[in-house]
């Protein structure tokens, strides 16, 4: 079984499910539950998913996709080299009020914020990181 | 690989979606919504073979609602996967979109 995998991608939307399959069947050998592993592959998906539209504006560059198998956790790290955006800086929004006047705009982050158990983004020298840990089981 | 069928029946204009719905197929999504949009207001999209959904999916089924809501339209969902419910719930789109079990009884929420 393999503890840790890197996943790197050039940014472009088209690469998500590259991400998404090799994550999915990684998280499989975690002995992750099934619906768990569902909700952080949406989580990872939305966090490169923001890094590709809005960090790199559409126009490429590196996203990194680190995940490692814990006893009791399964850890991922996602790092870019876009400009400063940490995503645990917006306020949650009060999902219901926000739909009912018909915005869409930060469900990615609330994706992020519901399903992952800790995050922690830091600033490194050229990029972002964000720490993402989700318990194995419940 | 995403993939749509739009059939019209009456009044309904039914739309099947398969595949993954992410970020790189949401804009196919809205192309295809716009496009059964434009054959009647009463949308019924059946996801019995969608597997998946990203936000960028969600945001065009909202933008698509509200732009029918306006007309006098709406859409409703029918055969959702239970993974892809449960987004839905946790996400508040279940109070905004009919769900349904199956084609007849979404047809009756229209």
């Amino acid at each position: 079984m393999e503890e840790s995998i890197q996943i790197s991608i050039q940014g472009d939307l088209s690469e998500l499910k590259k991400v998404r399959e090799r994550l999915e069947e990684f998280l499989h050998q975690c002995s992750m539950p099934e619906e768990k592993v569902f909700q952080l592959v949406l989580v990872v998906d939305e966090v490169v998913t923001n890094t590709i539209k809005y960090g790199y504006e559409k126009k490429g560059g590196v996203v990194k996709v680190k995940a490692s198998c814990h006893e009791k956790m399964v850890e991922i790290i996602v790092e870019d080299e876009a400009p400063p955006f940490n995503p645990l800086e917006y306020p949650p929004v009060d999902m219901e009020a926000h739909l009912q006047k018909g915005n869409t705009h930060g469900l990615g982050i609330h994706v992020l914020r519901t399903y992952a158990d800790e995050c922690a983004y830091q600033r490194l020298s050229g990029g972002n990181q964000l720490i993402i840990r989700k318990r194995v089981s419940s | 690989m995403a993939g749509f069928q739009v059939v019209k029946d009456g009044s309904v204009v039914i739309v099947k979606i398969s595949g993954e719905m992410d970020a790189h197929t949401a804009p196919q999504l809205d192309k295809v919504l716009k496009e059964a949009a434009s054959q009647g207001t009463k949308l019924l999209l059946d996801m019995a073979q969608m597997s998946y959904i990203a936000t960028a999916a969600l945001g065009v089924l909202m933008a698509n609602h509200n732009t029918l809501k306006t007309k006098g339209g709406k859409i409703v969902i029918a055969n959702m996967q239970e993974k892809i419910k449960k987004v839905f719930d946790t996400m508040g789109f279940s109070k905004v979109f009919p769900v349904a079990s199956s084609i007849e009884e979404a047809k009756k929420l229209l």
